[in-house]
């Protein structure tokens, strides 16, 4: 045993042994680390991008807003309580309410006098 | 009507609209949407608010405010029959104006005041001092309280401790069902509910002890002159529109002779206002629709809110006592009306006194 530490060829064999086996193993690890420099040409990535339509905002707000069921003309439902909708839709709306309204005429006597 | 949508977060809100107010639902042309509507959805109580506060419109079903007993009360004392038609007609065209309902109070300004909303339809639980209360009740309390008149202080409770009207006057009062006028039964409130200690007999106080009995608070603790007004007319005019007319206004103090003494209000001396009544009040309507009309005075009990602890009248013995300008003598009364307030007039002036207390 003592015999073949002290024979520098054998270091110099497992040296090169050493660095080859590094240099397998290392390589891979380097490709995962740059993925971007591997991916496709910017310009590319851009074009397939801009072929897409654009999502439309009113769309996506549709998608996301449940629509009523359509009731059942066979059967019919009484409701505890009529809906309000359209009282609150209009009550609620100054300018509509403005177009709508009519001011009553209001009436005081030319004859009224004092405090009432 | 323009509804704040604050309110749709109100619970008010919750059964919605039609619930309380009828019409259609699912139409938007108007017309056919308001069919069938009530626009003051309270004027029936049982079926909006009473739905869900049971309790205070039963006790509100005969209050003063909706009834207006005081008004039937007075008209009938003095003769109106509310079995005629012209009299019926005289009293709903021109006196229905000041009932108040749930919504008068809580949700609108009164009507007398041409209505609208107070704050976008959302309900006040407690009535605005002075939109709601001050609404029907400034001229002859309002002003007073705050102390509107020139050279009159505001009252004491508002000047210097800011008390809305609720403070003194309680819930029950407001919504309780009473026959009769404000003035029927015990004074409520009371001076002495919180002021007892300062107006027992034998306490610091001696003018207290001397008065207590005989003097109506307000005599001494009125700050000065207060409203009287006098004359009202009604009628229609060439277009069928109803009016009525007063004289101008006047201030006046008047200590007159207490025209409801009882255990309750057992004063000799009480205040009193003149009351724009007369007795051709109705006569647009029909000849005589108020034949007992002297029944009662046109000088009448009155309980002013400018209040003071020192007055004008109350500064020495002989500030009050002497002083036939204060009191209310056959001089002060129309000779038409004099009829109608003997109970009223005081018959002799309280003599000077000889001496001073001071």
């Amino acid at each position: 045993m003592k015999s073949i530490v002290k024979r520098p060829w054998i270091w110099a064999i497992l040296g090169v042994a050493l660095v080859g086996a590094l240099v397998v193993f290392l390589r891979p690890a380097a490709e995962l680390a740059l993925p971007s420099e591997a991916a496709a040409p910017a310009a590319v990535v851009e074009s397939d991008i801009l072929s897409e339509p654009a999502p439309d905002a009113v769309s996506m707000v549709v998608q996301e807003t449940p629509v009523p069921q359509q009731p059942d003309a066979s059967v019919q439902v009484v409701a505890d309580t009529p809906s309000s909708d359209n009282c609150i839709a209009c009550h609620t709306n100054q300018a509509v309410l403005e177009q709508l309204a009519e001011e009553p005429e209001e009436v005081v006597s030319e004859l009224a006098a004092g405090e009432g | 009507m323009l509804v704040d949508e604050k309110f749709l977060d109100d619970v008010h809100a919750e059964p919605g609209c039609i619930a309380c107010h009828g019409g259609q639902p699912g139409v938007v042309n108007k017309e056919q949407a308001h069919d069938g509507m009530l626009p003051k959805a309270s004027a029936k109580p049982q079926q909006s608010c009473g739905t869900c506060h049971v309790g205070i419109v039963e006790q509100a079903h005969d209050s003063t405010h909706r009834l207006q007993s005081g008004y039937l009360d007075v008209l009938e004392h003095r003769g109106a029959d509310f079995t005629m038609p012209e009299t019926v007609k005289a009293y709903t065209t021109h006196c229905t104006k000041c009932h108040a309902d749930c919504g008068d109070c809580h949700i609108s300004r009164p009507s007398a005041l041409d209505g609208g909303l107070i704050a976008g339809h959302q309900v006040k639980r407690v009535a605005s001092v002075f939109v709601t209360c001050g609404g029907c009740h400034s001229a002859r309390i309002g002003d007073e309280y705050k102390g509107v008149h020139e050279g009159i202080p505001a009252d004491v409770h508002w000047e210097k401790a800011g008390m809305p009207c609720t403070q003194c006057h309680t819930i029950e009062e407001f919504h309780e069902g009473t026959h009769g006028t404000r003035y029927d039964g015990a004074p409520s409130p009371d001076c002495v509910d919180c002021h007892a200690e300062d107006v027992a007999v034998g306490g610091d106080i001696l003018q207290h002890t001397i008065h207590t009995s005989t003097v109506q608070c307000q005599v001494c603790h009125s700050a000065g002159e207060y409203k009287s007004c006098s004359n009202c007319h009604t009628g229609r005019d060439d277009s069928g529109i109803p009016y009525t007319t007063t004289d101008p206004s006047e201030m006046t103090f008047k200590i007159g002779a207490n025209p409801l003494k009882s255990d309750d209000r057992p004063w000799d001396y009480v205040l009193v206002r003149h009351v724009p009544a007369n007795p051709e009040l109705f006569d647009f309507y029909g000849e005589n629709l108020l034949p007992e009309f002297d029944n009662l005075p046109t000088w009448k009990y009155t309980t002013p809110h400018n209040m003071q602890r020192i007055t004008p009248q109350n500064e020495s013995c002989n500030s009050c006592h002497g002083q036939t300008d204060l009191f209310l003598t056959e001089s002060d009364v129309a000779a038409d009306e004099l009829e109608a307030n003997r109970e009223v007039i005081v018959p002799r002036v309280p003599p000077t006194r000889p001496e001073q207390r001071q």
